[in-house]
């Protein structure tokens, strides 16, 4: 069979970093293709290349066996590839009509005719049972529908090869299955989806190739048979992996630390979000915190960290009450706070490390003076003990991969010896091996004594950390359940407000 | 005082000072809905008001006056777009340096034009242009319908650039590219030609403006003469939330208060007449003030645009 798609010596380097060395790729019609790899690897480059938002400084492109110079998207579309970004690229005030209407090739003057576009959008999503509400703001629909609409997107201007970035990242267990099901439909009608994703469980099953890439280069181009989760991961980082895992006890100690009582936070759009919520986390344990994006966890979170002040309510830690406390303050109580947004919350993009280790301090430790001969010290003391892979304290915080920057973040939070710590989607985005290595360091904290709040949208993650799991539904909490209990489908019903039987 | 008569002169005033206005607020809306911030307004409509005079005076043609003017101001947008848009330079300083530049630059060239004369020289102001059997209807007739030609086409154009946005392809892409301009780039849409074109319609209706008030409202150029209508023209951008016809009722407002304290200012009241002058920005301050803050602003507005990010 002749090959889709074919990316042949691409090399692209940025400054002096080469990014793709020399990367080959084959996609065949029909088929679900994986791109694996850790943070860093270059699989993100790769696919701006094919995409046309990066140019490549060598090697070429084949599409149906043709040769074609991507300079631009418009170019990648019009050979019939298109990608359903991670951020999706939708116009959040447009409806899903005009979203996908953006993308007709049709010349300027031509009327927005949307009763038309309608109907071609209908025969479409039933073609490929991909349910979209057409009329609504982008803005107002869900995360799953709002990839639809990506995909649809797609369909309408006739591509063949779809690029999927990380696709379930977002989304609850049964919308995976729902986009599963997409997958399936789109390959049996003859297209190609080049398929990223860190969860290899989702890889073995929906892919039939696999290509793994390490540090700019493909180690493996394999088919999906006889893999299993090790062995792909033995691929992607070069050496036999196990997950080294703290003993996990269920022994929660008596003392409260946090306790918070009938609270009530808008968010920033003034929407209120979180809804007479009432929880205690106590020294020693673990408290899980799922819900589907926008039911009120990030609130939750902000509020017991202090960066949000709450409408209603009282927030108490170990006693003492912080109901409409400074975010300062917070920080005095001992509150470390894992931010989700690692990039512009948790860290300036532009300091570089050690100008990132003083954020969430204490006046009182730092003093008025910045005594940086010791600061310097405290930064690589914790860049080595978190295994920070960087080139020293000075590097700038915008040039660590994600899994890095996160250790560095997690180190700064528990070298304060925090009484609570908050974390927030702490492995999103983040490769196999630093993954296990923030989830191991947060089982630690819990051994030694911390009281940690966990919100995250990977259930897996959720069970295996949790002690008690509370799930928040329209900024209430719906359920409280153990990992024992309760199952990542069962979980993932409760999240749309669906109680288990 | 408060007869037909005097009332049909105050709306038809209205429309006039108004007019300015609207091809300001029409061109600016388009500008900023493709997400740039066009504080040069006021330089362009300057530059227009300037170089349609002066065409008109050596060639006697208004209408090649008007174009000339036009084309001056959709030129003068060029430099701005290059370092606010290529260059990705902070558009509000540039745009703001651009207006000092004009003010200086016009005054110069006037004077090296035609000296320093004791009767400033002037030019015909364009004729009425009464549309038949409209003309009649009461009030309207005189008020609105027995306009000169840029009157009509200022209102004809924010229309038209209503449907356009609205209702058109065009409208669509440039819309995007302010709302959202990576996901315009993801679509095939090229963000910086986009606004490149959006800038050069905004430059092209502040010269048309500009040109209104040599050509059709004042015969003479003065330094300075468009007096902060571009600045109020950036203001009615804001209370006409972004949509053209809205910011025409806006341009109309300002045009009636600003009409009613010229006659206001005749009559022997005892307030000193800066107050009367200050009304209409007052009344323009006040009403966006009241409308409080709103979401139809476009979201990448000001935003410059990095292709190759990382």
């Amino acid at each position: 069979m002749e090959p889709l798609l074919e990316m042949r010596g691409i090399v692209k380097r940025f400054g002096s970093a080469t990014v793709n060395d020399h990367v080959n790729l084959t996609v065949y019609p029909g088929e679900v293709h994986a791109l694996l790899g850790e943070n860093g690897a270059g699989k993100s480059t790769l696919m701006n290349i094919l995409y046309g938002m990066y140019q490549p400084n060598e090697g070429m492109i084949r599409v149906r066996g043709k040769e074609v110079e991507i300079t631009s998207p418009k170019v990648s579309l019009a050979a019939g590839i298109g990608m359903v970004h991670q951020n999706f690229m939708l116009v959040d005030t447009f409806t899903s009509a005009e979203n996908v209407f953006l993308m007709a090739d049709r010349p300027f003057w031509s009327l927005t005719r949307k009763g038309q576009v309608a109907g071609e959008l209908t025969k479409l999503s039933e073609q490929y049972g991909i349910e979209v509400d057409l009329t609504s703001p982008v803005s107002k629909l869900s995360i799953g529908m709002q990839q639809r609409v990506e995909i649809l997107k797609l369909l309408y201007i006739g591509a063949d090869i779809l690029i999927f970035d990380e696709p379930t990242a977002v989304l609850a267990p049964q919308e995976c299955d729902a986009l599963f099901e997409i997958i399936k439909k789109l390959v049996a009608n003859q297209k190609s989806v080049i398929f990223i994703s860190h969860k290899l469980e989702e890889v073995l099953r929906i892919s039939d190739r696999i290509t793994v890439l390490s540090r700019g280069r493909v180690v493996e181009d394999t088919a999906n048979e006889n893999l299993d989760q090790a062995k792909i991961v033995e691929m992607m980082i070069g050496e036999a992996f196990r997950t080294e895992n703290v003993e996990k006890t269920h022994q929660t100690r008596q003392e409260v630390v946090l306790s918070i009582e009938d609270v009530c936070a808008a968010d920033s759009r003034g929407v209120q979000t979180l809804n007479h919520v009432t929880l205690q986390v106590r020294r020693g344990e673990i408290l899980g915190i799922a819900g589907l994006e926008g039911n009120g966890q990030d609130e939750l979170m902000d509020v017991i960290t202090g960066l949000r002040r709450c409408s209603a309510g009282r927030i108490a830690m170990a006693g003492k009450n912080l109901t409409a406390a400074s975010g300062e303050t917070f920080v005095r109580e001992g509150v470390g706070y894992v931010p989700s947004d690692r990039n512009n919350v948790a860290t300036v993009r532009k300091f570089c490390l050690y100008d990132n280790w003083l954020l969430r301090r204490k006046q009182r430790e730092t003093g008025h003076y910045l005594h940086y001969r010791k600061i310097i010290r405290d930064t690589e003391e914790a860049i080595a003990a978190f295994d920070v892979r960087t080139s020293g304290s000075d590097a700038v915080t915008e040039n660590l991969s994600g899994g890095n920057l996160q250790k560095f973040i997690l180190g700064r939070e528990l070298s304060k010896e925090p009484k609570l710590l908050a974390c927030s989607n702490p492995t999103r985005g983040i490769d196999v091996k630093a993954s296990w290595a923030i989830r191991n360091r947060i089982l630690q904290a819990k051994e030694d004594g911390m009281a940690v709040v966990l919100a995250s949208g990977d259930f897996e993650e959720l069970l295996y950390l949790s002690d008690r799991i509370l799930v928040l539904y329209k900024g209430m909490i719906f359920a409280e359940t153990t990992p024992e209990q309760t199952t990542v489908n069962q979980l993932g019903s409760m999240m749309m407000g669906v109680k288990p039987v | 005082m408060l007869s037909g008569s005097f009332f049909a002169a105050l709306l038809a005033s209205m429309f006039r000072m108004s007019t300015p206005l609207v091809f300001g607020a029409t061109g600016e809306i388009v500008a900023e809905r493709a997400g740039v911030i066009n504080i040069g307004l006021e330089g362009q409509m300057l530059l227009g008001a300037f170089v349609a005079f002066c065409v008109q005076f050596t060639t006697g043609s208004a209408t090649v006056g008007i174009l000339c003017g036009a084309l001056a101001g959709a030129v003068s947008t060029l430099p701005l777009t290059g370092l606010g848009v290529c260059r990705r330079q902070n558009q509000s300083v540039v745009g703001i340096m651009f207006n000092i530049l004009m003010v200086g630059l016009t005054s110069y060239l006037y004077r090296a034009f035609f000296g320093v004369a004791l009767t400033a020289p002037s030019i015909q102001t364009l004729p009425a242009l009464p549309i038949p059997l409209l003309n009649r209807i009461p009030l309207l007739g005189e008020a609105l319908f027995s306009q000169n030609a840029l009157v009509y086409l200022s209102i004809f154009l924010a229309i038209g650039t209503w449907f356009v946005l609205s209702k058109t392809m065009l409208g669509l892409r440039i819309r995007a590219v302010g709302e959202n301009p990576r996901a315009a780039q993801a679509a095939g849409i090229s963000v910086i030609r986009t606004r490149l074109g959006s800038m050069c319609f905004a430059g092209l209706l502040g010269g048309l403006g500009g040109s209104f008030l040599t050509v059709a409202y004042v015969g003479r150029f003065m330094d300075g003469i468009t007096s902060g209508r571009g600045y109020i023209a950036l203001a009615i951008t804001i209370l006409g939330r972004w949509n053209p016809v809205v910011a025409l009722g806006g341009a109309l407002l300002f045009g009636l208060v600003d009409a009613f304290q010229l006659r206001a200012q005749a009559m022997s009241v005892p307030i000193p007449y800066q107050f009367f002058v200050m009304l209409p920005y007052a009344v323009v301050l006040l009403s966006i003030l009241l409308m409080g803050r709103n979401s139809s602003e476009p979201k990448a507005l000001g935003d410059p645009y990095e292709k190759e990010g990382r």
